[in-house]
């Protein structure tokens, strides 16, 4: 970043906080079913490897794409199975696939790409040429124009996902999941099946941010979550459960990565301790909001 | 989400023991090219000679504090995520301590001795911080020591490698601590240190404590049922114990990694020591005693993919996909019926204002 | 022919070693207004559900226009016709009214889009038809508990409810919204539906129920019109009283022994010295509440009695320091008891048996013995490993006391209910402590543990304490108040000496609001 911008400023938090966000909406469907999410962080790691993998051997970030998202839900429905068919803790199984992640990540590269390390890919593409036209309008012209593809996907995921939460009947039905009452047993629904989907469209949706954020550094790097999956399920919380409050969370937190990667920029700032900082902020937030609510009821 | 009160302690580990060997026997056959090497470096490679023997309980060392404080923590009902961060603050704080001890001369012992209580000391106030958070704010623990942890591993990881990196080193690390001032070892040339008779007598001291002491039995019931604790007028102040002591063993465990083999600290000291104690402590069922055996076990599988790679055409990293299958399996019990009503239970009664 | 029929249905559950139905019978047809009564723990509520479909009976059956439903199918039963409108809530709080009544059969758009706009609309024609007076679209969560009463009634209706099964529906409700309640429930009757109403207010049943069933230990005892039946029929029914008003199973040999001369001038010492325990203007939560006092005095027990939903949980809260009460204060041995330290107070002044044993009187997970010597932790110092051979003998004292043959070692959780409710008495019935609040201690018991629970309670009395007996068995509270208060909807109708004139029938009148005091 030579010249800094405000526009370029609200462009990069967009982009950092678009991963979260999507995968925090994602999280948010097992939360409503009475489920933790405790494995967005495997899901995303696993979903950035297989993005690059895939990309790399068939040369199509589509299906790249495709196989970040399809990696995501295949470690989301392992959690989902151990937890609802085999009686498992749900936050135990969660654990498990966010140490299963890395290891399994590891083995595969070193057997495909005969490297544990970063894994570079270039096949990722930018906006479409007619976007790009867009991006010279002023403050949110590079917000909205000037992202590469992973983040209009990323989009069109969040906005899909927040359909069906608010349109369409599963998002009633797993929000009647769960409800601590009967109301699904009465209704008829299977709450355990509920659950299963819940976790698997959380899974996808982490594997489709894992991918993007692979997509945004075009490369896949070891432990490059770092910590993001974990991010989105405090994003869950801080935004109250519902779909408006946990994007605005989620984006927060991309707006401080952003605003600590542009700090970085100022001549002798410390880079690394900057980063430190959105984590802080998040918890002090978290624990003011907490103390708000409790001073409420 | 709620949380508290309840603890995910495994129940019988042995399966998922089993169906990790067979799955890491299984993976030896498929991926290897030399199945029989494979297997034999990767079961038998961390028991074939006493270097391996001690090594291995070497590695299990800081393994162990870490698995003690997931326990403690546990067993009172208290979710700690933030041991990575605790871990590395302790190592930070037990290398400055060192460093500063050397270059002023202090009597090695007592500098060890004040490294050590001072990593501990550091790590338990970064964890009462989530204490004070659920306490004063009601902000889960689960949220809180995770952020906090991760907030403070980036800042130990951006000291480690920017103002105090070693200038004559082209590792991101500190400068090494002068040898006299490490832990003993105790069966060189294996890395095996004094850091292994502190985590086995904290270890029996806090099986100690849990199961032989009122403090400890007041910790059991309130972990049991919070509930109930307040009910037979506990003290409040036990919620500070748990995180406390939890974080402590976590500092000590990153202590643990600097003043070892190693000798510095180094970029990512921590290493994913809390997430794997974390594991132990569930195979352990949370119980003090069982994390001895636990440890070591996830020590041999570490230590056995590695020598399946040095030996064999392996990965080392698949060992966590071995610890993955027994964080899977531990805690599952198959049932014939469907759940019935969630976990609520039932609590029909209307109450007036809680206190 | 008869909408539903119920078939020598019985139903155990091993957990809590309870028979709740045996043999149930009973019949429904159009029209018809059927109030299912009887005491707590009667089954009317297992009945219920298992009409419903969300518990399965072991044996026996229920029909629908002669045909048989499959036991425990929740969805057959309701495409049958079966609505219930539970005592716990089955709306999903997070949703609208519509759209929580739609939940499991949305109408649809396109195949797959949620019509909330239709659901909406057909909440509302429902709600018109029927005159509920409810806006469909508001939460479920704010719904204020006469409209969640409605709500769930609606819901039953969407769903083609012919039989329409109402559990305990007035708990929390006022006078005038139950009023308004049976206003609904009469135009819904002359409409051709079919009504199960299940209460223990046997007020409700005169200006509401066609027919009765009267149920007693999971047993039915009556089956008749509700038309002429007499006040003092019912309660005698319910509470199993015969005519001189002793509980018939008192003299059936486990009761009190007839008070000596020696007891009665222990009592009228005991109203000389200051109270121990003492209510003072206490207000609870509710409807019909208003504000009460009473002092227990030492050697003395203050046996208060009502059916759930009264306030009794609401007064147990309060008098173990658990809750505040609206207004008022509850006093231990002189002291507010928000004002004592915690830990002093249960050790020391109180001892208490609550309702909720696994919440509150248990940590299942801990072994029988820690659960045992939980208040006396501080009696063995801080090393209690050098006395562990001292802590197994008095665990193994207090649980011999208690009449408990567990092993000391194993979780409490591995108890059976009984045995349970064994230890939390082997705890808490000691002299070491001057006060205590006992409810339903003897729920669960067999007759054996009864009788030694019975005795161990006149023990403690003996021993100089004063006791708040909160009970909702008559038997129970017959056998060892010395005084007894009546709690109604929150208000404490009914505070006096017991007196053999004031019969037991009395007192369930009195419990069930068919007589004010």
């Amino acid at each position: 970043m030579q010249s800094f911008g405000f526009d370029l400023f609200v462009a990069a938090g967009c982009a950092a906080g678009a991963p979260i966000a999507l995968a925090a909406l994602g999280g948010l469907f097992t939360e409503l079913s009475g489920a933790l999410s405790v494995a967005l962080e495997g899901s995303m790691l696993a979903g950035a490897f297989a993005a690059v993998a895939a990309t790399r051997i068939t040369g199509s970030a589509a299906l790249g794409f495709a196989a970040g998202l399809g990696a995501g839900l295949a470690i989301a429905l392992l959690v989902a199975l151990c937890a609802e068919r085999l009686g498992a803790d749900v936050f135990v199984a969660g654990l498990a696939a966010n140490i299963l992640a890395p290891g399994l990540v590891s083995v595969v590269s070193e057997a495909v790409f005969k490297t544990k390390g970063v894994v570079v890919v270039d096949a990722f593409m930018r906006g479409p040429q007619g976007v790009m036209a867009l991006a010279k309008l002023p403050v949110v012209g590079p917000a909205l124009f000037g992202q590469n593809a992973a983040f209009y996907l990323l989009a069109l995921a969040a906005a899909l996902l927040a359909f069906v939460v608010g349109a369409t009947p599963l998002g009633n039905r797993l929000r009647a999941a769960g409800e601590r009452n009967e109301a699904a047993l009465a209704a008829g629904l299977d709450r355990s099946r509920l659950r299963i989907i819940a976790h698997c469209l959380a899974g996808a949706a982490a594997g489709l941010a894992g991918a993007s954020l692979a997509a945004g550094v075009g490369a896949f790097v070891p432990g490059m979550s770092s910590g993001r999956g974990w991010i989105a399920l405090v994003a869950i919380y801080l935004g109250g459960r519902r779909p408006a409050g946990v994007l605005l969370a989620s984006f927060g937190f991309g707006f401080l990565i952003a605003l600590a990667s542009a700090a970085q920029a100022l001549k002798g700032a410390p880079a690394e301790l900057l980063l430190a900082l959105p984590y802080a902020a998040t918890a002090i937030a978290l624990i003011i909001g907490r103390a708000a609510r409790g001073r409420l009821t | 989400m709620n949380v508290h009160g309840t603890s995910p302690a495994g129940r019988n580990p042995l399966p998922a023991l089993a169906a990790a060997i067979c799955l890491a026997a299984f993976y030896a056959l498929v991926a290897s090219s030399v199945p029989g090497l494979a297997l034999r470096a990767f079961f038998l490679g961390p028991l074939s000679s006493r270097y391996a023997f001690f090594s291995l309980l070497g590695e299990a060392s800081p393994l162990l504090l870490a698995a003690l404080g997931a326990s403690l923590a546990f067993k009172a009902g208290v979710f700690n995520l933030g041991g990575e961060g605790q871990a590395a603050l302790g190592g930070l704080v037990a290398a400055l301590v060192l460093g500063a001890a050397a270059s002023r001369g202090l009597w090695p012992p007592f500098a060890i001795a004040i490294a050590l209580v001072a990593a501990a000391i550091s790590s338990a106030l970064l964890a009462c911080l989530s204490a004070a958070a659920e306490r004063f704010a009601g902000a889960e623990t689960l949220l809180t020591s995770f952020l906090f942890s991760q907030a403070v591993l980036l800042a130990v990881d951006w000291a480690v490698a920017g103002p105090l990196r070693d200038p004559g080193s082209n590792l991101l690390a500190m400068p090494p601590i002068p040898k006299h001032y490490l832990l003993p070892r105790l069966a060189p040339p294996s890395p095996l240190d004094g850091g292994a008779l502190i985590a086995l007598g904290l270890a029996l001291a806090f099986a100690f404590l849990l199961g032989r002491t009122r403090i400890g039995y007041e910790l059991r019931l309130y972990g049991a049922n919070p509930l109930f604790a307040r009910v037979q007028g506990l003290s409040p102040a036990l919620a500070w114990w748990p995180l406390a002591t939890s974080g402590a063993l976590h500092g000590l465990a990153g202590a643990l990694l600097v003043m070892g083999s190693s000798g510095r600290a180094v970029k990512g000291l921590s290493g994913g020591v809390a997430w794997n104690g974390i594991a132990v402590a569930l195979v352990a069922g949370t119980e003090p005693l069982f994390t001895l055996p636990a440890s070591l076990f996830f020590a041999w599988l570490d230590l056995g993919a590695r020598a399946s790679a040095l030996f064999a055409d392996l990965s080392p990293d698949a060992s966590a996909i071995m610890k993955a299958a027994v964080l899977f399996l531990v805690t599952a019990r198959p049932r014939s019926k469907p759940r019935g009503p969630g976990r609520a239970r039932k609590t029909a009664r209307s109450r007036p204002r809680a206190l | 022919m008869e909408l539903l029929a119920v078939r020598g249905v019985s139903k155990y559950y091993a957990e809590t070693d309870t028979l709740a139905n045996h043999e149930v019978s009973l019949t429904l047809g159009p029209g018809e207004i059927r109030a299912v009564v009887g005491e707590n723990g009667a089954g009317k509520s297992t009945l219920a559900r298992i009409v419903c479909g969300l518990v399965a009976q072991d044996a026996g059956e229920v029909l629908i226009r002669g045909l048989p439903l499959p036991p425990g199918n929740v969805r057959a039963a309701e495409r049958a016709g079966i609505g219930l409108v539970p005592q716990h809530s089955l709306l999903a709080e997070g949703l609208s009214v519509a759209e929580a009544i739609a939940l499991g059969r949305e109408p649809r758009r396109a195949g797959f889009l949620l019509d909330r706009r239709r659901a909406y609309v057909e909440a509302a024609v429902l709600a018109e038809r029927f005159g509920f007076q409810l806006d469909p679209a508001v939460a479920v969560g704010a719904l204020s508990p006469a409209l969640r009463r409605q709500a769930e009634l609606m819901r039953a209706l969407a769903r083609g409810g012919e039989v329409l099964v109402l559990d305990e529906p007035t708990a929390l409700l006022t006078e005038a919204e139950t009023a308004g309640l049976f206003v609904l429930l009469r135009r819904l009757a002359e409409a051709g539906k079919a009504v199960l109403y299940i209460t223990h207010r046997a007020a409700e049943i005169r200006s509401l129920a066609t027919s009765l069933t009267v149920l007693r230990l999971g047993r039915v005892v009556a089956d008749r019109p509700a038309t002429g039946i007499e006040d003092c029929e019912l309660a005698a029914l319910m509470a199993n009283i015969d005519a001189c008003g002793r509980s018939a199973s008192a003299e059936n040999g486990d009761g009190e022994p007839p008070i000596t001369p020696h007891e009665t001038a222990r009592a009228g010492d005991a109203a000389t010295a200051p109270p121990l325990l003492e209510a003072r203007d206490i207000l609870l939560d509710g409807p019909g509440a208003a504000p009460f006092s009473f002092g227990v005095h030492p050697g003395e027990i203050l046996g208060i009695i009502a059916h759930a939903g009264n306030g009794l949980d609401q007064l147990e809260a309060v008098a173990a320091g658990l809750a505040r009460p609206r207004q008022g204060a509850f006093i231990v041995c002189g002291r507010p008891i928000s004002a004592c330290d915690r830990g002093e107070l249960r050790s020391r002044l109180l001892s208490y048996v609550p309702a909720d044993r696994e919440g509150r009187g248990l940590a299942l997970a801990a072994s029988v013995a820690d659960n045992l010597l939980v208040l006396e932790r501080h009696e063995f110092g801080p090393r209690a490993h050098a006395l562990r051979r001292l802590l197994q003998t008095r665990a193994r004292e207090l649980a011999a006391r208690g009449g408990l043959s567990a092993a000391l070692s194993v979780p409490a959780a591995a108890l059976s209910g009984g045995n349970r409710q064994r230890l939390v008495l082997a705890r808490e019935l000691d002299s070491r402590r001057p006060a205590a609040i006992l409810v339903d201690p003897t729920q669960g018991l067999d007759v054996a543990a009864y009788d030694r629970a019975i005795a161990s309670i006149r023990a403690l009395k003996q021993s100089g304490a004063a006791i708040l007996l909160l009970t909702s068995s008559l038997d129970e509270l017959l056998a060892l108040a010395d005084r007894i208060g009546v709690l109604y909807r929150g208000a404490l109708v009914h505070l006096a000496p017991k007196d053999l004139r004031l019969s037991g029938k009395r007192l369930a009148a009195l419990m069930t609001g068919l007589e004010a005091a």
